[in-house]
């Protein structure tokens, strides 16, 4: 991943009001994390938070969908090439788009697919009456439920369920779904509704993959929405790492990157937002965040980053104790020990760009790598 | 002044217990607040005013898992309030835990211990 692709994601992320993407370890727990990050975004958006259930449920359903067939993909391949599966959720003006990505068999493809037509015929009634029809049959206990999930987003969205099949091999392909919640009439004002294709999804899965992102985030960069994304990655790495200072040095790097956009970043509406990425190649990991600041702020960031990288371990351990000791917490000010600390933690120099957005601001892309 | 100041911990605030009678002090978790100032506010208050009468011995737990670098900030200072204090020859000792495992915590607290001329020990757990 390259300073480059931070602002071009940015970009085609630019009217979400959140976006997360993630590909890795799907449990339930991190179900429940995702869960709490997008209430807290959707109960900042007032108008919203009358769908936030409706968006959990189908949330919660997706998961389990990605949980329940990855799994038995993976017990069936498990020496074949790696596989990814990810689940994004969007939430742009009122609307809200959730969609999943895992691997299927090939040969169950037709049967999934005239499930996912037939679901679409049906009104809301018919949905019902079949959803109530498939309850009460009892012989259904194949994969846990014929179809039973597909029917459930179906009703909570109220929308057709989009989807597509990608092949990934002679055996699997890749199964796309993707469901929306559409706002209110009311709160979302004409020319706002803009539809999203499913194969933008598909696009994002092969740059994810392309990457080795584990997670995209844009949205609030308040403590509240920070936290949860925190325990998640957090959760993440301790099925995969066994040495407890690579991880801690991931989680340190981390909560400064977060909250240097939190600090740092331009106001929109009451929020501090700005966009984050992480990603993993074997052991290594690379952190990542792009925001919009003031021009103005620009040369003196720059050149705090420059004195960084001209520095080295032992340059930078003595800034740092000089720093900590000159007391004042310049909170809002910029500090400088954050950046000092992801600095002399970090793997090589720090990456930096920044590039003229509007007549006020510049994005900051800086690339941290652990 | 209270006798004991408690402050429960958090997800993202470690448990505070400072006791003004048997001068044992402890701070413990995770120190991640975004303005760690605002919230090691009433542990300074608390300290100024220990320090003018405090207990016969001092002595200062430190036991975090993770601090983020607005909380690295506090922790000197409240470090350097107890150098303070033994520098009127009182009693003063801080311990520094961190787990057999933990490089990273073992290394701040040695840095930490090289800034300032206490007692300073770092204690396996």
């Amino acid at each position: 991943m390259l300073l480059d692709d931070l602002y071009s994601t940015f970009l085609t992320l630019k009217n979400d009001n959140l976006s997360f993407i993630y590909q890795g370890d799907f449990s339930d727990d991190i179900t429940s994390k995702i869960i709490n990050l997008s209430e807290y975004n959707i109960s900042n958006i007032s108008e919203l938070s009358k769908m936030k259930k409706k968006v959990s449920l189908i949330m919660v359903e997706c998961f389990q969908n990605i949980i329940r067939h990855g799994d038995e993909i993976d017990k069936k391949i498990k020496s074949s090439a790696t596989h990814s599966r990810m689940f994004i959720a969007r939430n742009i003006g009122a609307n809200h788009y959730i969609t999943s990505a895992n691997l299927i068999e090939n040969e169950n493809i037709p049967k999934l697919r005239e499930k996912l037509e037939n679901i679409n015929k049906l009104n809301k009634e018919e949905l019902k009456a079949l959803y109530m029809e498939i309850l009460s049959n009892e012989d259904l206990s194949e994969k846990g439920g014929a179809g039973l999930g597909l029917i459930e987003m179906a009703r909570k969205s109220g929308e057709k369920l989009e989807y597509d099949f990608t092949t990934f091999n002679d055996k699997l392909s890749y199964f796309y779904l993707q469901s929306k919640i559409l706002g209110s009439e009311q709160s979302s004002e004409a020319g706002q509704y803009l539809h999203i294709p499913i194969s933008i999804a598909r696009n994002f899965h092969a740059k994810v993959i392309s990457w080795n992102v584990l997670m995209v985030y844009k949205g609030d960069f308040s403590q509240s929405s920070i936290l949860p994304m925190l325990k998640m990655i957090e959760n993440n790495m301790s099925n995969q790492l066994d040495e407890l200072k690579v991880k801690k040095l991931v989680y340190i790097a981390l909560v400064e990157i977060l909250q240097n956009i939190s600090k740092h970043s331009k106001e929109v509406g009451g929020l501090r937002e700005g966009i984050f990425l992480m990603g993993q190649k074997n052991k290594s990991y690379v952190i990542s965040s792009g925001n919009l600041i003031y021009n103005e702020d620009v040369p003196s960031l720059k050149k705090q980053l420059d004195t960084l990288n001209s520095l080295d371990k032992k340059g930078l351990n003595e800034l740092y104790k000089s720093t900590l000791l000159t007391g004042e917490d310049t909170y809002n000010g910029g500090a400088g020990l954050g950046l000092i600390d992801i600095a002399r933690e970090s793997d090589g120099k720090l990456e930096y760009n920044f590039v003229p957005f509007d007549n006020k601001t510049s994005f900051f892309s800086l690339i941290v790598r652990v | 002044m209270e006798k004991i100041l408690f402050i429960e911990e958090t997800e993202e605030t470690p448990l505070i217990k400072l006791d003004s009678e048997s001068g044992l002090m402890e701070i413990s978790g995770r120190s991640l607040p975004e303005n760690a100032s605002s919230f090691f506010e009433p542990v300074h208050k608390w300290l100024s005013d220990y320090l003018s009468n405090p207990a016969i011995n001092t002595t200062m737990h430190l036991k975090l898992e993770y601090f983020n670098s607005s909380s690295a900030k506090q922790i000197m200072q409240i470090i350097l309030l107890f150098e303070q204090l033994h520098l009127k020859s009182n009693n003063v000792k801080i311990l520094w835990f961190y787990s057999q495992t933990d490089e990273l915590i073992e290394s701040r607290g040695r840095e930490l211990k090289n800034l300032v001329n206490i007692p300073f020990e770092l204690t396996q757990f």
